[in-house]
């Protein structure tokens, strides 16, 4: 079925409401999936991964979760490491990524490491949100094991990203790693490290203070914010497709937010006409 | 216009504490910034057409019809559903599931697969599904009394009485008119940039105008069929008094909560739209124009009939105070040599509504000084977390931008006596007694002031444990005050966004934040059905589509229309 943006972001935010994510958590991710299945990235199957995940946590939910304890900050690598412990990324990824955020303001570089943490992809989608004038983000993730890694760069002042997907050989997913650097005007070049995108073959990366190898292969897939924007426009013409037995449980979700209705409550509302 | 870029500019209106207390707010009249009337200058400025295309009605008016709007740029639709409807089924609640017209607005051509597509959804509303070519889909019932009158009266050769709407000014209201996505319609974000629909709600306010066409021409074509030698058509007076009524309930009330930025906006045009208007000096013929316009707006409400008793007193004042701001004027004239004088004195003697009548009437004087500020309505919202900021500079902060929420005490029962909720019945807002109604546990957050002040206890012990801490430090603890943590960061930067009132209390009128909205709709004519749901009147008096389209000397067009006096009594135009 088609369903438009806005509908999309009201129904999930009500199912995540309902699934007990605080109100910015659930406003959060519904931006997040909205903004990347508006520009060609399959947040909604994302989605239903971490419907699962919140679904069988609602405990955890409920008990008050500290997002602290998912974090580690290693000072000498200037690393944060963020483990949810098979938890999704929904619940806490807002804030995970604002706290990396006050951490690069402070330490002009940072990586910020994402493990065991399953729809960890849709946090690509909060980046937009963090982009802010003197802050340089690169970003790579896969949304599962056979999908392409895909890669953001947003440069100060980009409102969009340029963004590369390239296929991976490797059997092992490659989760969120995010990089927040203040420019080079602002520091030394010398002492830039920066995620960088290869074309070809192989990209050295310094994340966690080791360097990995990660082999890439096949031909790469670039798109310039303007491409994007021309997906965001289609999108918006045409409408989302999502799936008929997704969008129930968005609303039988949802249900949990609404106040069953009796003669009483109607006058909640007013007298009749 | 970002937020930022707006705000740096100089605000030369009145203060927020003023601007943004709930009760002026539920005072304010539709003025010359509102959708409506800019639509209608809009229309009329591009040369838009409009011109109906298809009218396929049996002789009860049942059937669909089309209008096709040509705009500089682009070309709509609007297409219309006129069925039977049982007169037990006829509600304007949102609970209802039928009315007697259901209709829409398209972008672009209405081929058949869409028209088939509509006629099965569209009628259906909210329990359809919609087509993403729609921007706008809504529905309508009649007023019975009205409608059946005008029929009578056309048919049977008679024009209709113009008593009949000075009752209720429309044989047609709206019930809901969706935009913005809803029921799978096009997103907001698809017409943002759109130069005929970009304005808000301009294309919601489109469908409306011309439904008010419709009107007109399905009680002519009933009355036709129903007398063919005997009907007449109506008389263009009574044409352009006939407007199209709304009745608005709860639902309105959360979009002024949760909409900050663009309700700042839209009180800072108005507010500088006003500065504007204050800062000319009063002239022979700016007098005499402001004279004229108190005059029109007394008779207006003098023979305007409102059946809510508190509206109708609240109205009764609004004239005698209007009389007594016409005798002022007319006994200073000329000597009047600044706007401040009056707008001074009204503040002092008169009640809120008139205060604001007479600001609506002062702006209506300088049409040039608006014309900036009507193009710039619309804003890209986004709440923007500050993590770095010190949590003692937040507490500052609340305590300096948000004293009269901190301020305020919201533990006694009556200052936390409603709660506000969504119904599972289509989603309802209502309005639940705590301790009374169930529901209390899936209150919405609409209440700000009580939400800034728990922040300010909270944030203030976490600070004494936490010397130094920032912003996301506090949130990392505390991850549920996130959301009002970033809108009062950034809201703190706005001059009118945040309602100054605690909408828990005993003491507030919902009635106020739906007259807040409906006045920038353009609405008037405001009669509530109690405290939570309202009447109203559309683009009465307003120019009819035929005049829009009148040279540019013709005295068919006019930009003055919000306070429509009913028209003289006129000879029959035969239909033939």
């Amino acid at each position: 079925m088609k369903v438009s943006a806005n509908e999309l972001h009201s129904k999930l935010e009500k199912a995540l409401l309902g699934l007990g994510l605080t109100q910015a958590a659930a406003k959060d991710a519904s931006d997040m999936v909205c903004w990347l299945t508006l520009y060609g990235f399959d947040g909604i199957a994302t989605l239903k991964t971490s419907l699962d995940l919140l679904e069988h946590c609602l405990t955890n939910v409920s008990a008050g979760t500290s997002p602290m304890s998912a974090l580690q900050w290693d000072a000498d690598t200037r690393t944060l490491s963020v483990d949810t412990q098979g938890g999704s990324a929904l619940l806490f990824g807002n804030l995970w990524l604002e706290y990396s955020k006050s951490l690069a303001t402070q330490h002009d570089e940072i990586a910020v490491l994402f493990e065991n943490c399953p729809d960890v992809f849709l946090l690509m989608g909060y980046l937009p949100t963090l982009q802010s004038p003197g802050l340089d983000i690169d970003a790579r993730a896969q949304q599962s094991a056979t999908s392409p890694i895909t890669y953001f760069k947003f440069r100060s002042g980009m409102n969009l990203p340029d963004v590369w997907q390239a296929s991976m050989d490797s059997d092992d997913r490659e989760s969120l790693t995010v990089c927040l650097t203040r420019p080079p005007t602002r520091i030394a070049e010398g002492s830039r490290r920066e995620i960088s995108v290869r074309k070809k073959a192989a990209a050295d990366t310094k994340t966690d203070g080791r360097t990995s190898e990660m082999g890439i292969t096949g031909a790469e897939y670039h798109q310039t914010a303007a491409e994007l924007n021309t997906v965001y426009e289609q999108k918006l013409k045409t409408g989302i497709d999502i799936d008929s037995d997704l969008w129930d449980q968005l609303k039988h979700y949802g249900l949990a937010t609404l106040v069953e209705a009796d003669d009483a409550s109607r006058m909640g509302a007013g007298p009749s006409d | 216009m970002t937020v930022a870029q707006a705000n740096s500019s100089t605000i030369t209106g009145r203060a927020p504490s003023i601007v943004m207390d709930l009760e002026r707010l539920g005072s304010l009249p539709p003025s010359r910034l509102s959708f409506a009337r800019t639509l209608l200058r809009h229309m009329r400025e591009h040369q838009w057409t409009i011109e109906r295309t298809d009218f396929a009605l049996d002789a009860l008016g049942h059937g669909e019809t089309i209008y096709r709007i040509v705009t500089p740029s682009s070309q709509y639709h609007v297409v219309i559903f006129a069925r039977a409807l049982d007169d037990e089924l006829r509600s304007d609640r949102v609970i209802a599931e039928a009315w007697d017209i259901t209709f829409c607005l398209v972008e672009g051509e209405v081929t058949d697969d869409l028209r088939s597509s509509m006629a099965l959804n569209v009628p259906l509303q909210e329990a359809g599904r919609q087509h993403p070519q729609l921007l706008v889909i809504s529905r309508a019932n009649k007023s019975v009394r009205n409608f059946d009158h005008f029929i009578e009266a056309l048919s049977s050769g008679q024009q209709p009485n113009v008593d009949f709407l000075k009752r209720a000014g429309y044989i047609y209201r709206t019930t809901a008119v969706y935009g913005n996505g809803k029921f799978g319609i096009a997103d907001y974000g698809r017409i943002r940039s759109n130069p005929d629909f970009g304005r808000p709600f301009s294309a919601q306010m489109a469908a409306v105008y011309v439904l008010r066409q419709f009107s007109i021409d399905q009680a002519e074509h009933i009355a036709r069929q129903r007398s063919p030698g005997t009907a007449v058509t109506l008389n263009k007076s009574i044409k352009r008094y006939l407007g199209i009524g709304n009745s608005t309930g709860l639902g309105m009330a959360p979009f002024l909560i949760l909409h900050p930025q663009l309700i700042d906006r839209w009180l800072q045009q108005r507010e500088q739209a006003l500065a504007y208007a204050l800062a000319e000096v009063p002239s022979e013929a700016s007098v005499g124009q402001l004279i004229h316009a108190v005059e029109q707006a007394r008779r207006y409400f003098e023979e305007t009939w409102i059946e809510d008793d508190a509206q109708a007193q609240r109205n009764c004042i609004v004239v005698e105070e209007l009389g007594e701001c016409l005798a002022w004027l007319k006994e200073v004239g000329t000597d009047l040599t600044d706007w401040s004088e009056l707008t001074e004195r009204m503040s002092a003697q008169g009640s809120l509504e008139t205060q604001e009548l007479i600001n609506g009437l002062l702006i209506d004087l300088y049409p040039s000084s608006t014309r900036g500020l009507e193009d710039g309505m619309a804003v890209e919202e986004q709440m923007i977390l500050s993590p770095d900021m010190a949590t003692s500079e937040l507490i500052t902060l609340l305590e300096t931008q948000y004293d009269w929420a901190i301020d305020g005490s919201y533990e006694a029962p009556k200052d936390r006596f409603w709660f506000w909720y969504k119904s599972a019945e289509k989603e309802e807002p209502r309005l639940g007694r705590r301790g009374v109604d169930s529901g209390a546990e899936k209150e919405l957050p609409l209440a700000i002031a009580p939400s800034l002040k728990q922040l300010h206890v909270e944030l203030t012990v976490f600070t004494e444990n936490n010397s130094g801490a920032s912003v996301i430090d506090f949130l990392l603890a505390k991850p549920e005050q996130l959301e009002t943590v970033r809108r009062a960061q950034t809201m703190a930067s706005t001059h009118y966004g945040e309602i100054r009132g605690n909408l828990w209390a005993e003491s507030m009128k919902p009635m106020h934040l739906l007259r807040a909205k409906l006045s920038f709709l353009g609405a008037n004519r405001f009669d509530p059905k109690g405290d939570l749901w309202v009447r109203v009147t559309f683009f009465q008096g307003s120019p009819l589509i035929e005049d829009l389209m009148q040279d540019a000397d013709s005295s068919a067009w006019s930009d003055h229309w919000s306070f429509a006096l009913a028209p003289p009594a006129e000879r029959r135009e035969s239909l033939s």
